[in-house]
């Protein structure tokens, strides 16, 4: 399989850019230069991202074999639909945050935030292929000391090192729960491989050729185990009540940082919550009793966390806090739609993702570069519609109910699944928090609205400064890939098809594991 | 080819567009276009049900009545031409809404329109920093768009989504065995057409919004929940738990608005709480073919749509020019619109006449066949009973509320001289008077839209000589009534 070579290359190829960036800087190499080289890096990730997600859709699940050790000896990297999708997602940020971050990080602080974003996005990556505990939580660490350094980047401001000090501590604690369900799971199934706890779980009996059998009680291990990673990863993706981090974060990390938080970092719980859910522990294994009633806790949690953080929404006043309350609410969202376990709802779960990504990038991008153009040269004034289309387009994504933009397709496919569960009340708690979300969407639109006195005549009049090139055109590209998206969700069948068979593809392990354990 | 989607919202869309732009330079130019891009939507109108083509109809009539109101008001209110483009797409998408053929169509427009309608309602916020705008457009957002958006995302979820692209509205399977499902999907379209518990955000929404706004609003939104109403009719769904909901909310709220809006003083608080009152009697009679099955029912509620409908965007458009001439909107301190416009009284008194039943205008034929159908199976039921005592009660509450609403007009007394703002304001009594005309001419839409299942009004298409003997009494009653106006300024 001469082709899956990209997927062991890709997390590598980011941890090395990192490094060669580091010795750039350290070598003092010219400020532009440096900016060229990781966005060239970046676009070379993009494109190999590219290439995995087209391969892995044509042959659907794919196993890469570090060092071609046979599981569970060796570490693997097993891509499905949604880590492919969501490694897309996460790469196609990285590229943008770099590019904008050109121009709106103080120079002091840039290469430091290229070295963290390069490691980042390499945890992100290396989390989403992985199929082994163990490696899903080295590369959970990385993202998230990674984000501990980003949060306070800025070194100066004593609200970024309180953010990051409440940040780094309670994500250490909380992901050292990681490493003791790592510790727990060898003591007792013998193997960190994910396939292999999946046929453990599911076969008590299971021996397997490097790791055995099991060994103890199980079923109480594997109901510690459980209920210990549900908690690493509700805090990860900011679920109340783990969510006291996530609005401290984002009030200080510089703005393209917060880019990547929302479109990569912190997509990680709700992917870790799949992955431990439908593949590791699926619908019929030995904690099924167990692992219902926690989907039903998960239920009510996501229900009222998205319905209290939705009514924080609608009264922010500053981008920022939007964001991080609106990603909370979002993230709430989809964690109702992996609890209810259709195919569709899990499908929706990812698009729901993909639009919350690329719509939070259009707010915070078009923001930040509406208030330079409002502050900046007079003649660039006229350019204030361009951001202003872009951060009306970014929010009303995120509101979610125009059919030509994805957001509304990912909650139409969380109302079919709630319906087909027989459970139609989750709709109305989607649309409430759908809808006290849109008050502070609504704010925002008529806070930014351009006014009349912007295109005032201006004294020397000498045209479009050539520094707005940049942002405009990482706008236009968003708001031109939100919008073709949400197209091909209207008007394609196919396309639709594609991320309801992600969400079938996942609750389908034995699939999983008989591709894992095949002998190629 | 008239079915494709290029013809029945390209063209039009287009053409509104271009109007549009063109409303910067020649206003003439821009306003033919738009005209236009309504009339365009008359090739929907042939189609096999009576209720959809009448709504279609009304709606183009009010559409290009209200794109030329929309022009003089805008600019006599704010000075810019920034209202019309909304007023415009609001039209259309509650248009397309209604000629949509199939669910997601349905669903695209509909939530297009009440995003419009929420910035709208909100435009006095936008353009002046008028916090109470502000709060009437969250209150619509948080109960009546949030409710519908809950009904269609269930419908929508319920249908599926290949169903939802190619079958016709009225040959959907939806089976609605579920009655919590029932129940949220009907309390979501009450939330549309304002019927309790539901219609506590109307008052406020309507009265803060620019007239034009409140006019489609009122006079066409509102319709939009009375048409989703209908539709589940044509769906398996529990009879007896639909109508005995929607009779008992909607009774309760006729009585509710009407009277209200007997104690109201302000004009568009005063015709707010009428339109929740006059929409609760329709979808009364929606529910009562429901249980019934008969078809006279549907007949009634569509005429009393349609008379309705251009009652209340002709009273909103007048409550609009008294607004603009007189910055008033209090009826005790009004009273002598007369002097300055007798064009205006006499369209404001027109329209109160076609909708209390005068032939030979819709309001009329509403009332006929209201009355007929209730009493037609009165002896089946009691509901029948408290049904017509209701309705019998809420049209004479009717009457005292247009009286309290006309006393604006006439009450004997000077104008305030010191605050007229006139000029451009003036040139909107006559689509006021356009309007208020139209609703007598609408009865002849009966002789052009498909009938043919309904045979009461074959019938009376049979018995035309009693509509043309009652339109030349009744051009013989305008000219007298403009003269006892013009008469009473002299005296």
């Amino acid at each position: 399989m001469a082709m899956a070579i990209e997927v062991g290359v890709i997390s590598l190829l980011y941890l090395i850019s990192s490094v060669i960036i580091a010795l750039l800087h350290t070598i003092s190499v010219r400020e532009r230069l440096i900016d060229l080289i990781a966005a060239t890096l970046a676009l070379i990730g993009l494109l190999l991202n590219i290439k995995i997600f087209m391969y892995v859709n044509s042959i659907g699940l794919l196993v890469y074999r570090f060092g071609g050790f046979p599981p569970p000896l060796g570490v693997i990297y097993v891509v499905d639909g949604i880590s492919c999708i969501l490694a897309l997602l996460a790469s196609f940020a990285l590229l943008l945050s770099l590019l904008f971050s050109i121009q709106f990080i103080e120079p002091n602080v840039k290469a430091l935030y290229y070295v963290l974003a390069f490691l980042l996005t390499s945890g992100v990556v290396g989390s989403l292929f992985t199929g082994d505990i163990f490696n899903l939580y080295v590369s959970i660490e990385l993202v998230a000391i990674s984000s501990y350094a980003v949060t306070s980047i800025h070194k100066d401001n004593p609200k970024a090192i309180r953010a990051a000090i409440i940040y780094g501590i309670s994500g250490t604690i909380v992901t050292s729960f990681l490493l003791l369900v790592t510790f727990m799971v060898y003591g007792s199934y013998g193997t960190l491989n994910m396939a292999d706890i999946a046929l453990k779980a599911s076969n008590i009996e299971a021996e397997v050729v490097f790791s055995g059998n099991v060994y103890g009680d199980i079923v109480f291990i594997s109901k510690i185990v459980l209920a210990l990673a549900t908690w690493v990863f509700l805090f990860k993706s900011g679920i109340m009540p783990n969510h006291f981090w996530l609005p401290e974060v984002y009030k200080v990390a510089p703005l393209p940082a917060i880019a990547i938080f929302t479109a990569s970092a912190d997509i990680i719980g709700i992917y870790g919550l799949i992955r431990f859910y439908y593949t590791i522990f699926g619908i019929d294994t030995l904690v099924k009793d167990f692992r219902n009633t926690l989907l039903i806790l998960l239920m009510i949690i996501g229900g009222m966390s998205t319905i209290v953080s939705a009514a924080f929404v609608s009264r922010q006043n500053s981008i920022r806090k939007l964001v991080a309350y609106s990603s909370i609410s979002q993230f709430s969202l989809s964690l109702l739609g992996v609890t209810i376990g259709i195919g569709e709802a899990i499908g929706g779960v990812i698009l729901h993702l993909i639009s919350n990504g690329l719509g939070d990038m259009s707010i915070i991008f078009s923001a930040a570069t509406i208030k330079r153009v409002a502050r900046g040269k007079c003649s660039n004034r006229s350019m204030i519609i361009i951001p202003y289309i872009a951060l009306v387009i970014g929010l009303l994504n995120l509101f979610g109910i125009i059919p030509l933009l994805p957001g509304f397709w990912s909650k139409t496919y969380l109302a079919m699944g709630f319906v087909k569960a027989g459970f139609p009340q989750g709709t109305a708690i989607v649309l409430i928090s759908t809808g006290l979300c849109a008050l502070g969407y609504m704010r925002m639109i008529i806070r930014y609205l351009p006014r009349a006195s912007d295109s005032s005549v201006c004294i020397n009049n000498n045209g479009v400064s050539r520094e707005l090139v940049l942002p405009l055109t990482i706008l236009i590209i968003l708001v031109i890939v939100t919008i073709v998206l949400g197209i091909f969700l209207t008007a394609h069948n196919y396309v639709r098809d594609i991320f309801v068979s992600y969400g079938y593809m996942v609750m389908d392990s034995k699939r999983y594991i008989d591709i894992v354990f095949s002998d190629s | 080819m008239i079915d494709s989607i290029v013809m029945r919202f390209v063209v039009p869309m287009t053409l509104m567009l271009i109007g549009n732009l063109f409303m910067a330079r020649r206003i003439i130019y821009g306003s033919i276009l738009r005209i236009l891009s309504f009339l365009s939507l008359s090739i929907n109108l042939w189609r096999e049900d009576l209720f959809n083509s009448m709504l279609v109809a009304t709606s183009i009539v009010i559409g290009v009545v209200l794109a030329l109101y929309t022009t003089s008001y805008s600019r006599s209110k704010y000075g810019t031409l920034t209202l019309v483009p909304i007023i415009d797409l609001l039209l259309l998408s509650i248009l397309f809404t209604f000629i949509s053929r199939n669910l997601i169509e349905l669903v695209t427009f509909w939530l297009l329109g009440e995003l419009l309608g929420f910035l709208l309602i909100a435009y006095d916020y936008i353009y002046k920093g008028d916090t109470i705008s502000m709060a009437a457009a969250i209150k619509y957002l948080l109960f009546s768009m949030v409710p519908t958006d809950i009904s269609l995302f269930i419908l929508l979820a319920i249908t599926g989504l290949t169903e939802a692209f190619t079958t016709p509205l009225k040959s959907l399977s939806l089976f609605i065995t579920d009655p919590i499902v029932l129940i949220l999907i009907l309390f979501g379209f009450f939330a549309k057409a304002a019927i309790f518990p539901l219609h506590f955000w109307l008052p406020d929404a309507h009265s803060v919004a620019p007239s034009p706004a409140s006019a489609i609003l009122s006079g066409l939104m509102v319709k939009m929940g009375i048409y989703a109403l209908y539709m589940l009719s044509f769906y398996s769904i529990d009879r007896a738990l639909f109508s005995s909901i929607v009779l008992f909310s909607g009774l309760l709220t006729t009585l509710y608005g009407a009277m209200q809006a007997s104690l109201q003083r302000d004009i568009k608080r005063l015709l707010a709480y009428s339109t929740t009152s006059e929409t609760s009697i329709i979808a009364v009679l929606i529910a009562l073919y429901v249980m019934s099955g008969d078809i006279l029912f549907i007949e009634a509620s569509t005429l009393y749509t349609v008379a309705h409908a251009i009652y209340k965007v002709s009273m909103f458009m007048d409550s609009g020019f008294i607004e603009l001439v007189a910055h008033e909107r209090d009826i005790r301190r009004l009273g002598y619109i007369y002097r300055i416009s007798p064009t205006e009284s006499l369209a404001t008194l027109l329209s109160i006449m076609a909708v209390l039943g005068m032939p030979p205008s819709i309001g009329f034929l509403a009332k006929v066949f209201m009355f007929s159908a209730i009493s037609h199976n009165i002896t089946y039921s009691w509901i029948y009973v408290v049904v017509l005592v209701i309705a019998a009660v809420k049209v004479s509450l009717s009457i005292v509320y247009n009286i309290i609403y006309f006393k604006a007009h006439m009450d004997r007394r000077e104008p305030m001289m010191t605050r007229l703002g006139l000029g451009d304001a003036l040139q909107l009594q006559k689509y006021t008077l356009m309007i208020s005309i139209s609703s007598f001419i609408f009865t002849f839409t009966i002789y052009i839209l498909n009938c043919m299942r309904y045979t009461e009004l074959m019938l009376l298409r049979k018995l035309s000589y009693l509509l043309i003997i009652s339109m030349t009494m009744f051009v013989a009653l305008i000219y007298m009534l403009y003269n006892l106006i013009r008469h009473n300024i002299r005296s």
